[in-house]
């Protein structure tokens, strides 16, 4: 008590509003942060339905292409295109565990690019595309209870 | 997370029948009479197939959508989109000897897909369109593997024709020299398979 009001004895008015100064900057840098995070929350739950509806429809597309594969390795590729093209502007809006997978496909579909008879290679796109539309799915889930 | 990872299991595994029944391993047959729990709402043909002892039977049903009121609707009024009247549904299940359900897979979207290739597989369309770009063409390519032949039993017949084409397709080679090599690989086809 007698070191408070010794250090008060100290203070000038000029040092108080300083110490409240930097104190208000955390504040607000801490509400900047939690309202990025929470904007970010909102427009990946807005965004979730159709990022995931217009995924159900590349997969879909691709694995059509995959039933005559050396015929269709154009098509493919001008169709993952389009599905990388979706995955990084999904990806910015991510966390955890789907943007890791959004990430891991993402390399998938360079590694295709770079041999594009390698049906295995792509048979890997397109489990990852599955695996992201259950991820997303779950990660909607879970920001619902939120 | 625990849910999540058996739903990757899932898809996982609908991903697995779908890429083996595009390389013609998992081969399906449509099945004429049926005995499904939804035969009024099914809205495609029945297919079964048979994989390490276990009967899979696939086929599409329409459920309807039941949007009476509520946040749904409003959605589709905005949007102003009539809501629909009904829903596929693409139903997997384990079949016993008799088509009686066993077990029927969890929905998942990959379903559909494995449906539109098992109808790919059963309808042929790869030979078809095969047979009938080749025959366009003009070239002698009518002779296109077909998904059995990657059947262990067709296996022989599959591999000679893949030679056959392969020689056919070949830029290198002179008209003569093609012509004689084919017919070389289409006899010796002969001689070491069952077709």
């Amino acid at each position: 008590m007698f070191e408070l009001e010794r250090l008060a004895s100290l203070l000038t008015l000029t040092d108080i509003a300083s110490i409240a100064s930097l104190i208000s900057l955390a504040v607000s840098i801490y509400v900047a942060l939690s309202l990025r995070t929470i904007k970010k929350k909102y427009i990946f739950r807005l965004k979730a339905p159709e990022f995931m509806k217009a995924l159900t429809k590349h997969a879909s597309v691709l694995s059509t292409y995959g039933d005559d594969f050396e015929n269709s390795i154009q098509e493919i590729c001008d169709e993952l295109a389009k599905v990388d093209v979706k995955l990084r502007t999904m990806k910015g809006r991510m966390r955890g565990a789907s943007k890791k997978s959004v990430k891991q496909l993402r390399t998938l579909i360079k590694a295709y690019d770079k041999d594009s008879n390698d049906r295995q290679k792509f048979r890997l796109i397109y489990r990852g595309i599955q695996r992201v539309i259950v991820e997303v799915q779950e990660s909607r889930e879970e920001l619902n209870l939120e | 997370m625990a849910t999540e990872k058996k739903t990757s299991r899932w898809v996982d595994a609908i991903s697995s029948m779908i890429e083996l029944t595009q390389d013609g391993k998992l081969l399906w047959s449509v099945k004429g009479t049926a005995n499904t729990p939804y035969d009024k709402e099914r809205t495609t043909s029945v297919f079964e197939t048979k994989y390490k002892d276990r009967a899979l039977r696939l086929y599409q049903i329409r459920v309807p959508s039941n949007i009476g009121g509520g946040m749904l609707t409003i959605a589709y009024t905005i949007q102003g989109v009539e809501p629909p009247k009904w829903f596929t549904k693409v139903i997997l299940e384990f079949i016993d000897s008799e088509g009686r359900a066993l077990w029927t897979f969890p929905e998942v979207d990959a379903l559909s897909d494995l449906l539109t290739s098992v109808q790919y597989q059963v309808a042929g369309v790869k030979d078809f369109l095969d047979t009938i770009i080749s025959e366009a063409r003009g070239a002698p390519k009518a002779l296109a593997t077909r998904a059995r032949d990657v059947q262990p039993e067709y296996r022989k017949r599959g591999q000679a024709l893949d030679a056959i084409i392969q020689i056919v397709d070949d830029g290198n080679l002179s008209e003569s020299e093609r012509l004689k090599k084919a017919k070389a690989a289409a006899v010796d086809a002969l001689l070491t398979s069952e077709f």
